[in-house]
């Protein structure tokens, strides 16, 4: 008896082979077979499996349906039949079925570097609410810093519970769906988490301004505050997702959608912006001075860009 | 008694007289001008109706019709789409064509067939304040009308002549005769400026335009003429500003250009109300009028401004913050459409302004932006914003310079930034 391992779908399952290489597993939608798929794009009787002793794969594959193409590792199988070893990907209709042996290699063990923070149920709760409270007190902060009027605690603090009420509702929402795709939920972990990243958002919300500043650029400007929103929201998803999921490489698919979102919402600016305006769009940044002391310029020098500006408008009314 | 009799006589005598004498000026100059001075009209070809009305009169017995710009602008801009009618006192219709047109002044000269061989004689003496003057015109298309009021002379701080007409004018009424009491035409309605304050193109510029001869303007060379106008204009004004000596006037710790031409009106204000915690001081310096080239769009504007924030209640974040919404040129509000001009190009760095004190050695934030006029070659709107910034004391402070000008040439754009900012000094 031999034993084989299928992945169909995200489930493993063990089966066992007669090593005989006659009596091997059939395949398919109908349930007369071994194996049982519900797929409608697989065939009825869809394929069979059976040992291949004596050569160098392990199994050999005859394929009993036409209907749909069958694909080896993303190859189209043209032959009847095929052999394969530990680790190769069938695929037909929507359904994708991985072959392994029971010997087959496993990655090395993972460290999970927030397990200790995600199963200390004593203390995660107060830690979680201090860090929420962390997050109103920088977003008053950050108000407060903006204000030039006469202070006014109540249309401060707006903005604050808006933040917390955000980080609640974001929090809540991937508890959720860590309870309908792992069955498991961590609300102070994700509430503990989303803070962070808020209050992180905060303190670097000004980074790219005094990129812009250093440089006269709003396009330095424009490109760091990307970055750090990609980086950000790429860190915010990728936590959520490897507390909600069972996924692998969080922070990776983090980034992925974060760039996804941000290039999304760039282009719709982009494309929403006024092609004409009479209000001349300009770098706006001001801070303290000790930042461009090195790079100033004369008037002489300054006056002599004109040369390059007039070259552009003319080139601009050319192409109108 | 008989005494008190004979002065209420007297009086009622004396004063009738007065009386008669002043109604019969306006009734015989419009009974006497009538028939020289005409209704204009610029009817849009496709739709049949008229688009522009305006008046004119009669300057040359071989019948041209002086009038505004303005009022015959659709035409001259768009020749194919528009034609101009004239109507005479009996409503006769009459056929018209524009010879030439000053675009600066406001002023342009028609060649009408069909007229009458004579003309209104024009007088270029400035007449003495309060004198009164008739001007004439179609009031919102209501007829001719005849409109008395005073003369006050040249509007002062004013880049374009005008006579300040106190009397009321209305739209339709541009491009009409203003009389002396003789019946010479003085100037031309223009424009109104608020209840009873009217202005007139003076009849010197008329004259002047009229000594180009009448030989009819072709209309591929119309851009080029108002071109050529322009320019010129832009040319002397700025040249006249910046060959001067500037006047210059403590703000803050910065000895500053003040009011650095006559044609300027300077203006100050400040904000220190409670409810902000810092105090705002502004002082600007304007032309007031703008010559108009398109029912959407002006130029011929030039101003600067100085505004200066301090606070010792702001911390530094604060103070910083405050100036980032405050640093920005000033929108131009001449034209709004891209037809016009081309969007803004900018640039923005930092520059040492007004020599390098020890203690002082903060760069200011300047940014200069320019966009072009599409059909007016080489003319140009430029701003330019000059902020400094110092919190090296117990207070902050600060100092932001606009300059905006509209209808510049790239050569005076690049004098003026070059000589305002120069002029920045540290007081000493």
């Amino acid at each position: 008896m031999e034993t084989l391992i299928l992945k169909i779908g995200d489930s493993y399952n063990k089966y066992y082979l007669d090593s005989d290489g006659v009596s091997g597993l059939s395949l398919g939608r109908a349930f007369s077979n071994d194996i049982i798929i519900t797929d409608p794009f697989v065939g009825e009787f869809q394929l069979r499996v059976d040992l291949s002793p004596g050569s160098e794969y392990d199994w050999h594959i005859e394929i009993t349906d036409r209907t749909n193409p069958v694909f080896l590792n993303g190859k189209n199988i043209e032959s009847k039949s095929v052999d394969l070893r530990s680790g190769d990907k069938l695929t037909t209709g929507r359904t994708s079925i991985v072959f392994y042996t029971e010997n087959h290699a496993v990655p090395v063990t993972r460290e999970f570097s927030i397990a200790n923070w995600l199963h200390n149920h004593k203390f995660k709760p107060y830690i979680a609410i201090l860090m929420l409270l962390v997050l109103f007190g920088s977003t008053m902060l950050a108000s407060y810093l903006e204000t030039a009027t006469e202070l006014d605690w109540g249309s401060l603090s707006s903005v604050a519970w808006g933040y917390l009420i955000l980080a609640f509702i974001w929090a809540s929402g991937w508890s959720l769906a860590g309870r309908l795709l792992k069955g498991d939920y961590y609300f102070s972990s994700h509430l503990f988490f989303t803070s962070i990243c808020l209050i992180l958002l905060l303190l670097l919300n000004d980074f790219g301004s005094y990129i812009d500043y250093m440089f006269s650029s709003t396009m330095a400007g424009e490109i760091v505050d990307g970055i750090v929103i990609v980086l950000l929201n790429g860190l915010l998803i990728g936590f959520n997702l490897s507390l909600a999921t069972h996924s692998s490489r969080t922070f990776r698919k983090g980034i992925l959608v974060s760039v996804c979102i941000v290039a999304t919402i760039a282009s719709m600016v982009y494309m929403r912006q006024e092609e004409y305006s009479n209000r001349p769009s300009h770098s706006v940044t001001i801070k303290p001075s000790f930042i461009p002391k090195a790079s100033s310029v004369s008037i002489e020098q300054f006056i002599s860009d004109y040369d390059e500006m007039f070259e552009k408008l003319s080139t601009m009314k050319k192409q109108i | 008694m008989l005494w008190y009799r004979f002065c209420l006589f007297a009086l009622l005598f004396g004063l009738f007289p007065f009386h008669s004498y002043a109604d019969d000026t306006a009734t015989k100059l419009f009974e006497r001008n009538s028939p020289l001075v005409f209704q204009i009209k610029v009817i849009d070809q496709a739709s049949g109706n008229k688009s522009t009305i305006g008046s004119g009169f009669q300057v040359s017995p071989s019948g041209v019709i002086a009038t505004n710009y303005h009022v015959v602008s659709d035409y001259i801009l768009e020749k194919d789409k528009y034609s101009i009618e004239v109507l005479d006192h009996e409503n006769n219709s009459l056929q018209s064509s524009v010879i030439n047109f000053d675009i600066v002044h406001d002023l342009a000269l028609l060649q009408t067939e069909g007229m009458d061989e004579q003309s209104l004689k024009l007088n270029v003496e400035l007449l003495a304040h309060g004198n009164r003057i008739y001007s004439m015109g179609n009031p919102n298309d209501l007829g001719m009308t005849i409109v008395e009021g005073t003369y006050n002379g040249l509007v002062e701080a004013s880049r374009y002549n005008k006579y300040l007409f106190s009397g009321s004018l209305n739209p339709g009424m541009s491009g009409g005769p203003v009389f002396n009491s003789d019946g010479e035409v003085i100037g031309v309605n223009v424009s109104k400026g608020g209840e009873q304050i009217s202005f007139l193109v003076p009849a010197r510029h008329l004259v002047e335009l009229m000594s180009h001869g009448f030989k009819p303007l072709s209309a591929d060379d119309y851009n080029a003429h108002a071109i050529d106008y322009l320019f010129d204009d832009q040319d002397v004004y700025y040249r006249s500003l910046l060959d001067a000596d500037w006047l210059t006037k403590d703000f803050l710790d910065f000895e500053l250009p003040d009011k650095i031409h006559d044609s300027l009106k300077c203006w100050g204000h400040s904000e220190d109300d409670d409810d902000i915690r810092y105090e705002e001081t502004h002082r600007h310096c304007k032309t007031e009028d703008e010559i108009y080239l398109k029912a959407d769009f002006y130029t011929g504007s030039f101003n600067f401004s100085y505004a200066s924030i301090i606070s010792e209640e702001l911390n530094t974040v604060q103070f910083y913050k405050l100036l980032e919404t405050k640093y920005s040129i000033s929108s131009f509000s001449n034209s709004d459409d891209k037809q016009e001009t081309t969007n803004f190009v900018c640039n923005t760095k930092f520059i040492q302004l007004g020599g390098k004190p020890e203690q002082h050695d903060t760069p200011w934030k300047v940014t200069s932006c320019i966009r072009a006029y599409i059909e007016y070659e080489g003319l140009y709107d430029a701003g330019l914003i000059a902020l400094y910034a110092d919190s090296s004391d117990s207070k902050h402070e600060s100092l932001m310079i606009r300059l905006n000008a509209s209808g510049i040439s790239k050569q005076n754009i690049t004098r003026l930034h070059n000589k305002f900012m120069g002029k920045v000094k540290w007081k000493h």
